[in-house]
């Protein structure tokens, strides 16, 4: 025997995989940003990039779904937010900021990538709103040449003649359609049929049909034809035509609770109109988006609520009357929402220069006389011509979708990523249908602090838009649901030594990890769970 | 005795650049035989870390020597000596001189002892070495009881605690030892507290404590889901829970006087805490108000020595 005795091997033998009755598992879920995302943007993908400065990464991701976000980052209503798992523990991350920022990013400092060569493959988009947008800036960037037809001297087509200024700055709007449209060729005042038709569709290999819905719904009351009563959307249009609209100190009237009726209410009131909001049910019932009504809301237009029209009478001198009936609520209707129920003899009457309807808009596809309409909404072209057998995709308000813009957009990336497969002859491979998504119970909130939530808008918001400091706080504050964020946590708090650091995140050594389980408890954003063997 | 691949008996010094885990990770520690979930692990890793391939370990019997490996087996990769119960300081003392005498003052000696083997058994000898301030890094990973024999309770295990001596009916009754100021009496060069929650904090204590020379002292909380009657998966939340509570406060004490808090502990979760262990199951409701009003109170004096040696952090509000 030596004079001390001294062991010279390792444990390494010891396999204490062996004693393990549960495994950690790395399995990312869907984080609720992304589930909720009409366009499916990757946000916390994004986010992930801010949080180390990599603006321009960040940008190449975002328009990699939306070749919108600067118009995006101002009018979507953001479900991302409201599903966010911060909400509820302090506060959103405000994904409505970081999109514009990066937005804004894009319209300065994107460096213009060269497009690729058209490969002989053409298509035709009909509609230049942001579903027509999407769909042919992501055809042009796979190499298809792109013809586009919008009916309007401008394109954009909601963008441009239904959201107002204030909410969508026109410089903004321009610099965003000019690098989208760019290699693409456009022509406007094109109506599709009355300026062209099928005839002038057959030579291409796909046509992309996104016509948008402009025509307003009907009153259906006495009177609603008469001088003075107008479509909302119409009034929008003239006002981002630039046509000069005088209704100054006027008296007007707004019917409906979406988000129309809100922005035309919100624009005649900028234009010095005393305006009155009438709306069936209440407030809480409203379709427009939660943030559009906390907006209208703010400013000095008068609500009334539980109230609807029933005739609208003209007097000589031009003054209207319109004559509504007081609602109550009732049973819920098939929309979930309660159903208004009329209160006999409660009749009033209102004054007024100016009526606006805006209760909704309906497509036009008189163009096509033989489409068939399904019950859900769903139009149906399929039988409409059989030179386009095969070859036409809709998209946009076309589609029984709810019609936002970040909807549209995700209907036009969509229907450009079913061309290209029809181009390649391929089936269109199916994105993963059922998916896990992270909630609340995911995240181990002892890694986040809680933050004053009006304390810490007021100071993101100051200004108006974020900088990159900002910017880069506030991804910060992101749990990275579902995903693996390469905390290290896994890695740092192993007993083992069992988890092992690669190149695309960690892996664990199955052989030795004796399944206690730390890892999955420590891990932040829930990426990691335990299985029972 | 494990003559480890970078064995400092054998080697001249050389200056090796420590990046994040490089040093344990590169290599072999797999297949040790301590419990999932066990703490003692995580805190050695990231300490070698930080002490580097210089270092020689003094260990007692104890957790850390039984599951360090299997004779003639080890999974240390740094000299590790197996020296009896009472015995950690002088031994750590002796390999102390021999290093000295044959010129390698720059290797780190840690003293890696439970708190079996510090607050108890080596109680004596580590007052010796701590008065005579010998040059060592004495680290006591406390999972306050005696884990390896079968959970008796030391001084240690705190007030209200179970454990097999101190069954159900006849709960731990004394409150646990002091230990921060039995060596703040001693007025050894550094005292410091940590947790492996802590991570950031314990290896930024373990660099200052590597800086220093003296007897320099760690108090680790370590986690021991058998004894503590607790799922192996809640090691570090109790470890944090530990320190948010008040029950393990994370601070310092230089030279002996001077006091400073490195994390403000928030006090929430005292409840959790024990809810989560087994060996707190049996204790009454004014046992728990005891437990925590005597965590308060001791807070409460680090936060007043804190601020009053006027450290540009203010913790709280003075009692």
């Amino acid at each position: 025997m030596p004079e001390l005795a001294v062991s010279s091997g390792s444990m390494s033998w010891n396999k204490t995989g062996s004693w393990r009755s549960s495994t950690p598992l790395h399995i990312d879920k869907t984080p609720p940003c992304n589930f909720n995302c009409p366009a499916g943007e990757n946000i916390r993908g994004y986010i992930d990039l801010l949080k180390h400065y990599q603006t321009a990464e960040a940008f190449e991701l975002l328009t990699s779904a939306n070749p919108l976000p600067a118009v995006c980052g101002r009018v979507c209503f953001h479900p991302c937010q409201a599903h966010c798992n911060r909400h509820g523990f302090d506060l959103a991350i405000q994904v409505r900021l970081l999109e514009k920022f990066i937005g804004d990013w894009g319209l300065e400092q994107a460096p213009t990538k060269p497009l690729p060569q058209t490969s002989g493959r053409k298509v035709a988009v009909i509609g230049a709103g942001p579903a027509g947008l999407a769909a042919a800036y992501y055809l042009r960037r796979k190499g298809v040449a792109v013809t586009m037809y919008d009916d309007h001297a401008l394109p954009g087509g909601i963008l441009e003649y239904g959201i107002p200024a204030y909410r969508l700055e026109k410089d903004v709007l321009q610099a965003e359609l000019t690098r989208v449209l760019t290699g693409i060729e456009f022509h406007p005042g094109m109506k599709f049929g009355r300026d062209f038709d099928i005839g002038a569709l057959v030579e291409y290999d796909a046509v992309f049909l996104a016509t948008g819905a402009h025509q307003s719904k009907r009153l259906h009351i006495e009177g609603e034809n008469i001088p003075g009563v107008e479509s909302g959307l119409g009034f929008l249009q003239q006002l981002n035509s630039g046509e000069k609209i005088d209704v100054q100190s006027h008296n007007v009237l707004v019917i409906g609770g979406g988000n129309t009726a809100c922005d035309v209410a919100r624009s005649a009131y900028r234009l010095g109109a005393h305006v009155t909001l009438l709306y069936r049910r209440t407030e809480r019932e409203m379709p427009a988006f939660a943030e559009e009504i906390e907006q209208l809301r703010a400013e000095p237009i008068h609500c009334e609520f539980l109230v609807a029209p029933e005739r609208i009478t003209r007097a000589e001198n031009g003054t209207l009357t319109l004559t509504a009936i007081r609602m109550k609520l009732g049973e819920p209707d098939e929309s979930g929402r309660a159903r208004p129920v009329a209160i006999e003899g409660s009749q009033f009457t209102l004054i007024a220069d100016r009526i606006f309807a805006a209760i909704g808009e309906d497509p036009d596809v008189s163009f096509f006389p033989n489409a068939q309409q399904h019950d859900d909404g769903e139009f149906d072209f399929s039988g409409v011509d059989a030179r386009l057998a095969g070859k036409l995709f809709v998209g946009g308000d076309l589609l029984p979708n709810p019609r936002t813009v970040p909807h549209a957009v995700g209907s036009g990336r969509l229907a450009a990523e079913k061309i290209l497969a029809q181009l390649r002859g391929e089936p269109l491979v199916a994105h993963d249908c059922v998916v896990e998504v992270a909630g609340p119970e995911d995240i181990n909130y002892r890694y986040f602090t809680r933050i004053n939530a009006v304390k810490w808008q007021t100071g993101l918001a100051a200004g108006g838009a974020l900088s990159e400091q900002s910017a880069h706080a506030e991804a910060e504050r992101c749990f990275s649901c579902g995903v693996c964020s390469k905390c290290d946590n896994c890695f740092n708090f192993c007993p083992d030594l069992a988890v092992i650091k690669s190149a695309g995140g960690y892996q664990v050594n199955l052989e030795y990890c004796k399944g206690c389980g730390i890892c999955a408890a420590e891990c932040p954003g829930g990426s990691l769970r335990m299985r029972q063997q | 005795m494990n003559q480890g691949p970078h064995s400092a008996a054998g080697r001249p010094a050389a200056a090796v650049a420590m990046t994040d885990y490089e040093f344990c990770s590169q290599y072999d520690l797999y297949g040790h035989m301590a419990c999932p979930g066990c703490g003692e692990k995580i805190l050695l890793r990231h300490i070698l870390n930080v002490l580097g391939p210089e270092t020689v370990i003094v260990c007692p019997a104890g957790c850390a020597a039984v599951t360090d490996g299997v004779f003639p087996h080890s999974i240390s990769p740094v000299p590790f000596l197996h020296v009896p119960f009472d015995a950690t300081p002088a031994a750590a003392a002796g390999v102390r001189a021999g290093l000295d005498l044959s010129g390698r003052k720059h290797v780190t000696v840690l003293a890696w002892a439970g708190d079996g083997a510090t607050f108890d058994i080596g109680m004596g000898a580590l007052s010796a070495i701590a008065e005579r301030n010998e040059n060592i890094l004495y680290v006591c990973y406390d999972n306050e009881a005696y884990m390896n024999t079968g959970i008796q309770r030391s001084s240690a295990t705190p007030y209200g605690g179970w454990s097999t001596t101190t069954p159900k009916g006849q709960l731990k009754a004394e409150p646990k030892k002091n230990i921060g100021a039995i060596m703040a009496a001693h007025r050894i060069p550094y005292f410091a507290s940590g947790s492996p929650a802590f991570l950031d904090d314990l290896t930024a204590k373990v660099a200052q404590a590597k800086r220093l020379s003296g007897l320099r002292f760690l108090h680790l909380l370590s986690p021991c889901p058998p004894g503590w009657k607790a799922d192996p998966r809640d090691g570090i939340t109790l470890a944090r829970l530990a320190v948010e509570s008040r029950l393990f406060p994370l601070y310092e004490i230089i030279e002996g006087t001077h006091y400073r808090l490195t994390h403000e502990s928030s006090g929430a979760g005292f409840d959790e805490y024990l809810q989560l262990q087994g060996r707190f199951r049996y204790m009454s409701a004014g046992d728990r108000r005891i437990l925590q009003a005597d965590a308060d109170r001791f807070y409460a004096q680090l936060t007043l020595r804190h601020n009053r040696n006027g450290e540009t952090t203010v913790i709280g509000e003075e009692p």
